[in-house]
C-alpha cells in the first residue's frame, strides 16, 4: 500500500497521476456500511472511529483515461469509471450528463479479493455511487476464494471537478 | 436529506441476523454479582442456574491447579488470612498449595463491581470448584481458562494441560467443557494431552493477547492492522493452535472476521459484555456464546 503511494508520487511528479478525490465512505470494501454502521451504538467507540480511518480511500487518477487507483489501509482497487453519456447506447441521451457506471478489481495488499460495479454521478467535487461489492476472504494468510460476502455499497468522495462529457 | 435516507436505508443490508441464540457464560463465575472467581461465586451460579459458568485456572510451585486470574495474588481484593495487605507480588508459581491457606479473597468491595456481594474465602482449588458444579445442572457449560503467561507462570504447557485435564476427567463431571487460553502452544498441548488421556477436548484460542504489564491500546490496534492488512486473522490462529474456536474481546470483535470464523466451522465466544443493549446486539452475531460479569442480565 505504502509503495503503491510511493509510486503514485513519483508518477504524479511526473504528471502522470492525478488525485482524482478522498472517498470519506468508500464502495471499497464496503464492509464499514455494511457491518460497523449498524453496530454503531454497540461496538467500542475506538474500534469504530479507527475502522472509518481504515477505509477512508485516495483515488489517484491514471495515464489511461478511466483507470483509477483506489487506496486505503483496508483496500486497494483497480477501477474503470465510464461516463453513461459516453456508452455507445441510445438511450443514454435520456440521462444527466454527470451520470457514470464503474466496474474494478479489488485487493487486500494487492492479493486479488473481489469485484466491485456501479453507478454514480459527479457534482461538481463531490462524487457518489451506489454499487455492489463482492468480497472473498482472500488474504496473504489464507487464499480463500471459497467464501463469498455481497454488500450493497454507498461512496461519497470530494476531489477535483471534471469535466461534463 | 435524502443520502442521508439512502445511506441508513443500505447500511446493514449486507447483514443477516444469526439463527438460535448464544448462551451466556458467568465470567468468572458472575463477578458482577459474587467476588470473581470465589466459592461464593461458584455456588450463585449454580443456585441460578445459568447457562455456564467460566473461571481462570493458575498452577502452584507444587502443580496444583487454583482459582485465579492473575499469576500473583490481587493486592487490591486479596489480604492475608488476619486482614493484613498484601504489599508485594506474590506469584502462585512460587507459592505451595498449602500457602494459600495464609491468604482470602473476596472480603473487599470490588472497585469495578461495587454492586457484587462482599464475601471473603479461601482461594479454590480446581477440585473444590469442580465439587461444587458438581451440583449444577448437567447441561450448565464449564469452561475452563487457563492462565499460562510465561514468565509469569510455569512456563511448561504440557505440565499445565496435564494437571488441569487429569483434575477434570478425574472429577467424573457429566457437564459439557471447554478450555481455553491466550498461547497457540497451550492448546495443541491440551489438545495433545487430551488425545492421550483417550478424551475428546473442545477448545478456544483467546484473541487477542493482551500481555501481563502491556499495552492493550497497542494490542488491539496492532492486531487490527495486522487483520485488515490480510496478514493475520481468526481462521488462520484457530488452525495454527487446533483449537476449536475463537474467544474474541467485544472491542475489537469484527462482524465479518465473526461470521468467517463460524461459517468455517469454529466456535466464536464473545467477552466481556456487561450491558443489555450490547448483549442484545451481540446476540445477533453468529456467536456460540457471550461471556458476561451478569448473566442475570442476559436478554
Amino acid at each position: 500500500m505504502i509503495a503503491l503511494l510511493a509510486l503514485g508520487a513519483t508518477l504524479a511528479a511526473e504528471n502522470e497521476i492525478t488525485l482524482d478525490r478522498v472517498d470519506f465512505l468508500s464502495a471499497d470494501p464496503g464492509t464499514f456500511l455494511n457491518y460497523d454502521v449498524p453496530m454503531i451504538a454497540q461496538a467500542h467507540p475506538s474500534a469504530t472511529g479507527i475502522r472509518f480511518l481504515e477505509q477512508v480511500q485516495v483515488v489517484l487518477g491514471t495515464p489511461l483515461d478511466g483507470l483509477y487507483l483506489g487506496v486505503s489501509i483496508s483496500s486497494q482497487s483497480f477501477v474503470m469509471e465510464q461516463p453513461v453519456a459516453e456508452l455507445p447506447v441510445d438511450a443514454v441521451r435520456l440521462v444527466p450528463d454527470n451520470l457514470f457506471v464503474y466496474g474494478g478489481v479489488q485487493t487486500n495488499t494487492l492479493i486479488p479479493r473481489g469485484l466491485m460495479l456501479g453507478a454514480g454521478w459527479r457534482a461538481g467535487p463531490v462524487r457518489t455511487s451506489l454499487g455492489l461489492s463482492l468480497l472473498s476472504n482472500a488474504s496473504w494468510r489464507r487464499l480463500d476464494y471459497g467464501h463469498w460476502h455481497a454488500l450493497p455499497t454507498i461512496s461519497v468522495g470530494v476531489g477535483r471537478k471534471h469535466a461534463s462529457p | 436529506m435524502w443520502r442521508w435516507s439512502l445511506l441508513f436505508a443500505v447500511a446493514g443490508c449486507g447483514l443477516r441476523n444469526a439463527e438460535g441464540q448464544p448462551y451466556y457464560e458467568a465470567h468468572r463465575g458472575g463477578a458482577g454479582e459474587w467476588p470473581a472467581n470465589s466459592r461464593a461465586a461458584l455456588e450463585g451460579s449454580v443456585a441460578a442456574g445459568y447457562d455456564a459458568v467460566e473461571f481462570d485456572i493458575q498452577l502452584t510451585q507444587d502443580l496444583e491447579p487454583v482459582i485465579a486470574h492473575d499469576p500473583w495474588l490481587d493486592e487490591e481484593l486479596c489480604t492475608t488470612a488476619s486482614g493484613g495487605s498484601i504489599d508485594t507480588k506474590v506469584y502462585f508459581k512460587d507459592l505451595q498449595l498449602l500457602d494459600l491457606e495464609d491468604y482470602r479473597c473476596g472480603g473487599i468491595a470490588d472497585p469495578e463491581h461495587p454492586d457484587a456481594e462482599v464475601v471473603e474465602g479461601e482461594i479454590l482449588t480446581l477440585t473444590e470448584a469442580l465439587a461444587i458444579l458438581r451440583l449444577a445442572d448437567d447441561a450448565m457449560v464449564v469452561h475452563l481458562d487457563v492462565k499460562y503467561e510465561p514468565p509469569h507462570t510455569i512456563d511448561d504447557p504440557n505440565t499445565f494441560c496435564t494437571v488441569v485435564l487429569e483434575t477434570w476427567f478425574d472429577a467424573l463431571m457429566e457437564n459439557p467443557m471447554y478450555l481455553s487460553g491466550t498461547q497457540p502452544e497451550l492448546i495443541r498441548a491440551c489438545e495433545d494431552a487430551a488425545s492421550t488421556m483417550g478424551d475428546e477436548l473442545e477448545t478456544s484460542i483467546t484473541w487477542p493477547y493482551f500481555p501481563v504489564n502491556g499495552s492493550d491500546t497497542l494490542t488491539a490496534v496492532t492486531n487490527e492492522l495486522g487483520f485488515q492488512l490480510g496478514f493475520s486473522d481468526l481462521i488462520s490462529r484457530a488452525r495454527r493452535s487446533d483449537a476449536d474456536g475463537v474467544n474474541i474481546a467485544w472491542q475489537v470483535a469484527d462482524r465479518r472476521e465473526v461470521e468467517d470464523a463460524a461459517n468455517a466451522g469454529l466456535n466464536v465466544q464473545i467477552w466481556t459484555i456487561n450491558d443489555t443493549d450490547r448483549m442484545e446486539a451481540f446476540a445477533k452475531w453468529p456467536v456460540t456464546s457471550i461471556i458476561t460479569d451478569y448473566p442475570g442480565m442476559a436478554p
